[in-house]
């Protein structure tokens, strides 16, 4: 991997200039278009699919501070993967998951079947990482319909404030001829990871852990059940 | 996701396209209240629109359920194809709910 380059999207250069510093990046205010760390300033669903087009290695989402990035951003650009970090609020509506998979589907020539194995795997490790982990909202296994209206009145509630919504979330993929590995870290609370496969068929929550260990080859949760890394054969 | 909801005597659908996930949940709060508001006797998701759907989207189809059974409706999906078919039948919805083409 060559030494990265920065570009931003809608990001002013002192900002930029400041993030560089922070994270070793080299840094001059001249044009890269080819570079491959890319800061976005606005996120939607269009610019991120946009944004992860190679030669883009990662791609974070400019903040408040400099901590646009997160513990896997460093070795997931030396080992030249794919890497995002994105608010836990700009996450919610910008469809990340088919996003990442596009991307990588675009990098590693993966079967259609394969793809969309993986997107709902992430989308689910993603959902369980923006609305239990960053947001911290937890949901009523059980919910009766009263209850489940509170659980998305508590959602939006939870994405206007900026200090849950502006929680990060990450996602960093690595890969090799045989295995695609994708990992997701919110900044929640954490929690005991509970997979209770005799659980009512009609539950309303809780079947997205289910479904990643149906989906991936491998799933590991570690830091406080901040994080999840999942293994798929390509 | 998109949506709109057409009521009449004899039943009510809900028409949805697109992609159903985590982000929809304040759609699905708007209706599940119109079902509730509702006085047909049969309740209809329409998923033929539909491309994609996770297991909040799975979630809210069983509220949609719930909220039939508050008032001794009976539900239906119709429709349902491709990703969508294949992870509501691994679900079982099949026995919770009635499947049409």
């Amino acid at each position: 991997m060559s030494v990265p380059a920065l570009r931003g999207d809608r990001v002013s250069s002192p900002r930029l200039a400041q993030f560089a510093q922070a994270w070793g990046i080299p840094f001059d205010s001249a044009e890269h278009p080819d570079a491959s760390v890319l800061a976005l300033g606005e996120v939607d669903s269009e610019r991120l699919a946009l944004a992860l087009a190679p030669p883009v290695v990662a791609c974070v989402e400019a903040g408040g501070g400099t901590d646009w990035a997160g513990p896997s951003f460093a070795p997931t650009v030396e080992q030249a993967g794919l890497y995002l970090c994105l608010t836990a609020g700009s996450a919610h509506g910008a469809e990340p998951a088919l996003a990442v998979c596009t991307a990588l589907a675009a990098r590693l020539d993966l079967d259609e079947a394969v793809r969309q194995s993986i997107e709902l795997a992430l989308h689910e490790a993603l959902a369980n990482a923006i609305i239990h982990g960053s947001l911290g909202v937890a949901a009523p296994p059980e919910a009766t319909v009263d209850q489940f209206m509170a659980f998305i009145d508590e959602v939006e509630r939870r994405l206007a404030e900026p200090e849950y919504a502006g929680r990060r979330v990450e996602i960093f993929a690595t890969w090799d001829d045989a295995i695609l590995r994708i990992g997701v870290r919110d900044q929640g609370e954490g929690y005991r990871a509970q997979c209770n496969e005799n659980a009512s068929a009609d539950r309303k929550s809780g079947r997205g852990l289910l479904l990643i260990q149906e989906l991936a080859t491998a799933v590991q949760i570690g830091e406080g059940g901040r994080r999840l890394t999942m293994e798929f054969r390509r | 996701m998109q949506y709109d909801t057409a009521d009449s005597s004899a039943s009510i659908t809900a028409k949805l396209s697109g992609r159903v996930t985590y982000a929809d949940h304040p759609a699905f709060r708007d209706i599940v209240t119109r079902i509730r508001a509702s006085h047909a006797p049969v309740v209809v998701l329409d998923l033929a629109g539909v491309e994609f759907i996770d297991s909040a989207g799975l979630g809210m189809l069983l509220m949609a359920r719930d909220a039939a059974a508050e008032r001794k409706a009976e539900i239906a999906i119709a429709g349902a194809q491709g990703q969508v078919r294949r992870v509501i039948l691994s679900s079982k919805f099949d026995k919770m709910f009635k499947l049409r083409d």
